[in-house]
């Protein structure tokens, strides 16, 4: 349900003038939605960004949501992440 | 509406309240929802959302975060995490808040990792890392928490809604690229 929200308040906000980039758990509920760029997750509820004190795997996933701002052209792209839960490895990341 | 039905609501209610009087609030109870549902259903957008490309190298954006995840500063109040449709007030914490300082009102998704690490639902010590490494231009002065929230109309509602109250607050501070985490 959360899911939800953020598309609705991303919309929103993009609509001020505000780009944004949102991180999606449950693919059906943001393409019925539509935000205007998603990175969608295949990740439990509760970790959008991966796991506790994983630094790299938090700042892997800041960097492609970044990098969503300039590859995605096109609203209500949604752009599925190659991780996998539990099964990556993360190097530190430089942006 | 589509939740309701997959998570059998309906029918569970139905056992729970088997008898004339509970048939009778269940009916009553079932139109109430339904009706706080419509905007909900209305939400599935049909026209494309609005996109706004970034004008400015990121090394000068300033950013902020917004959550749905329900976290707020410990003397801020929680979030309404017993209403039925949720609460579509919001919190704005301070993105130089201590994170001992953090709370989480929510109950509609596991808990445990982000109480060990908030950072994997609000990134706001990374954040602030890549404020300092130069890769971002600055932080906003404040992110942006949500609930756990079905109301609609409260949240997109051209004139009162939640969401427009705080994306002007984000125009206010200058804020250039918003991230958003769902719970």
């Amino acid at each position: 349900m959360c899911n939800r929200a953020v598309s609705l308040i991303a919309r929103v906000v993009e609509s001020y003038g505000i780009s944004t980039v949102s991180l999606s758990l449950n693919r059906e509920l943001s393409e019925k939605i539509g935000a205007p760029r998603t990175l969608y997750l295949r990740y439990p509820y509760g970790a959008p960004l991966g796991e506790p004190g994983n630094v790299n795997q938090q700042r892997a996933i800041l960097k492609d949501m970044f990098a969503a701002l300039e590859t995605i052209e096109e609203p209500g792209t949604i752009i599925d992440l190659p991780y996998r839960w539990r099964r990556d490895t993360f190097a530190p990341v430089s942006f | 509406m589509g939740l309701f039905e997959k998570l059998n609501v309906w029918s569970i209610f139905g056992k729970m309240t088997n008898s004339p009087l509970g048939t009778r609030f269940q009916s009553a109870f079932r139109k109430l929802v339904e009706k706080g549902m419509k905007p909900l259903a209305a939400g599935a957008c049909e026209e494309p959302p609005a996109i706004t490309p970034l004008r400015k190298p990121l090394a000068e954006a300033r950013v902020s975060l917004i959550t749905t995840t329900g976290v707020h500063l410990k003397d801020q109040e929680p979030f309404d995490t017993a209403a039925a449709l949720g609460d579509s007030s919001y919190r704005a914490v301070p993105s130089d808040a201590d994170m001992a300082s953090l709370y989480i009102s929510h109950t509609h998704y596991p808990l445990e990792r982000a109480q060990k690490d908030i950072n994997v639902i609000l990134p706001m010590e990374r954040l602030r890392e890549l404020a300092e490494e130069g890769v971002i231009g600055s932080v906003g002065e404040y992110h942006y928490c949500f609930g756990f929230d079905l109301h609609v109309k409260e949240l997109v509602d051209p004139s009162a809604g939640t969401a427009h109250e705080l994306a002007r607050a984000l125009k206010e501070d200058r804020v250039d690229v918003v991230l958003l985490t769902p719970g």
